[in-house]
């Protein structure tokens, strides 16, 4: 059974900025990076920032793909992408 | 038989007896429950109310006969239902100031490609000094010049220099195993033990440990206040509040209850009985009599009599489970609590612990409970702790090569035969790292191909590997002379 999480995970220090990106944002990173979907690091459905973001923005599906916004200690702000896979 | 199983499923997808009896009693399969229609559902005597609640429970997303209106209640129920609302955390990443993203707009203009940090050590510098537009230009132009040249070229064998530069410091690490980490009588493994287990991504860390912060700023310089949160925090068994004794003559056990540990751990004599009762084979045997409890053996036998005893010591009271310890120390001018064991999701549930703050040594845990993208940030994190900690400096960007490896698949990999040099799609790749035989000999029973296309398959071969110039290959045209032309 699904465990309804009691807190909000992205709240978390250790955790960063996650954001899902439309299909028009997702194709233009794509194109940007010049890679192809199953080229991206990917993120389970079944992982925790995940399932908050379902509560944020609805139904997340096999595919999408999350924008990832971190502090870095040598970028300062890095962002990356993952694709939300099974 | 089949009917019972149902009900137990219904029972597990968290529905109430009486629903699930009137809807055993129509429905065999929880498959016909979800694409039954309302009617089918109201036959069975159930009413509106419930039937949502059946649909919400077993995911069934939508019901084809809807009436208009309700269906705005129903998409916002399943968001509604857990009564806690979830926003986006804004304040995540650090915003730039005006000066920064003035240089920021400028670096554009000039069609440089600087990352933050480079703008903001420069902003830091030279902000608030006079400096004329011309002359920050030209700064920004020298830092894009200086940046590109340190920046990697194409085809570097960043993996290669990664693992040497991560190996080599590990060669001079201490094979010492324990140290304290600043903590009285807390232990937690470091040096190269330490290292070995963060990047074979082992479930559980030898020493896991934990630190609480709380989440009110008046509670955390309170020391008493942080002590009792402490000690609810910490397991404690029967056998830390009391002494237990054995009456032969009179083949019973005695649990003396302590006064004063008992005030230390917020407990009374009553609680401690409540729960002595509640063990298996002890229900009514248990008899409190002013601070001691009484449990009488019902057969006089030494073993039982022994048995129980062990039982009683070990039950839990209260506590968060695998925190066998924690300790309070003043870190700053708050005061922060340090747990041998470790259990990251029921200690984010205690209210007053920080949820931002409160972090686990077990990366398996963080990757459990907040997801892969904090497993990778803790790794680094843990990581270059340990290497730190050594006196040993290695460039972070190599631990967070590795860390962007091991967590690349969504979740956390081993570096290792089991993990990412096993999944290796060369067969000599693989054949060159571990167990040589099995992978050259399932290679050949299946017909594997090798493209060549790594490092290793090439040194084996023979052949330049593809990484630098090996990477480049020339193609040459020659000019086909003309006939009149000598």
């Amino acid at each position: 059974m699904v465990e309804t999480p009691q807190f909000n995970v992205l709240e978390h220090n250790l955790v960063p900025e996650h954001r899902l990106l439309s299909d028009e944002e997702a194709e233009a990173v794509l194109s940007k990076l010049k890679v192809s979907k199953d080229q991206l690091p990917k993120i389970r459905k079944s992982d925790a920032c995940i399932k908050i973001l379902e509560r944020i923005n609805g139904e997340i599906k096999e595919g999408s793909i999350i924008q990832i916004t971190r502090n870095s200690k040598t970028a300062e702000v890095a962002v990356g992408y993952r694709l939300v896979r099974g | 038989m089949a009917k019972k199983d149902f009900e137990k499923a219904l029972q597990r997808k968290g529905l109430d007896n009486p629903t699930i009896v009137k809807i055993s009693a129509k429905f065999n399969k929880i498959d016909e429950v979800k694409s039954a229609t309302k009617v089918q559902l109201t036959e069975a005597g159930l009413d509106e109310e419930a039937i949502e609640k059946i649909y919400e429970l077993l995911g069934v997303k939508k019901v084809k006969k809807v009436v208009g209106g309700k269906k705005g209640s129903k998409k916002a129920e399943p968001v509604e239902e857990p009564k806690m609302d979830f926003k986006m955390p804004l304040d995540k990443v650090k915003q730039q100031s005006d000066y920064e993203r003035k240089l920021t707009k400028m670096a554009q203009d000039l069609k440089l490609k600087l990352p933050r940090r480079v703008v903001s050590t420069i902003a830091s510098r030279i902000e608030g000094i006079e400096v004329p537009e011309a002359k920050v230009k030209a700064i920004l132009k020298k830092a894009y010049e200086r940046y590109v040249e340190h920046s990697m070229d194409a085809n570097e064998s960043a993996g290669i220099i990664a693992a040497q530069s991560i190996g080599e410091p590990g060669t001079q690490m201490t094979m010492r195993t324990f140290h304290y980490a600043g903590v009285a009588e807390i232990n937690v493994t470091l040096g190269l033990p330490r290292l070995i287990e963060i990047v074979d991504a082992r479930r559980v860390p030898s020493t896991p440990m934990m630190n609480i912060y709380l989440s009110d700023e008046n509670d955390r310089k309170d020391r008493e206040k942080v002590k009792r949160i402490a000690s609810r925090i910490e397991t404690t068994t029967v056998g830390e509040i009391a002494d237990i004794e054995t009456d032969m003559t009179n083949m019973r056990i005695l649990v003396k209850l302590d006064e004063h540990r008992l005030e230390q751990h917020e407990l009374t004599p009553e609680e401690v009985h409540a729960r002595i009762s509640k063990l298996r084979g002890l229900k009514t045997l248990a008899e409190l009599q002013d601070n001691v409890i009484v449990i009488n053996s019902e057969e006089p036998s030494f073993k039982r009599l022994q048995n129980i005893v062990d039982l009683v010591r070990d039950a839990k009271i209260k506590g968060v489970d695998q925190i066998v310890r924690a300790i309070i120390k003043k870190t700053g001018d708050e005061y922060v609590i340090y747990t041998e064991g470790s259990n990251l999701r029921d200690v984010l549930n205690v209210p007053e612990v920080d949820k931002r703050r409160t972090s686990t040594n077990s990366i398996q845990e963080i990757y459990d409970v907040l997801g892969v993208e904090a497993a990778r940030q803790s790794i680094i994190d843990e990581a270059y702790k340990t290497l730190d900690e050594q006196g040993l400096t290695v460039d972070i960007r190599h631990i967070m090569l590795v860390s962007d490896l091991m967590t690349a698949d969504g979740d956390v990999k081993a570096i290792g035969r089991h993990g990412i040099s096993g999944r290796k799609s060369s067969v000599l790749a693989r054949a060159a790292f571990e167990i040589t035989a099995a992978h050259l000999l399932h290679a050949a029973l299946t017909g594997e191909e090798d493209h060549l296309d790594g490092v290793a398959e090439n040194i084996i071969v023979g052949q330049p590997v593809t990484l630098g110039t090996g990477a480049v290959n020339l193609v040459y045209t020659p000019v086909r002379r003309g006939l009149n032309n000598d």
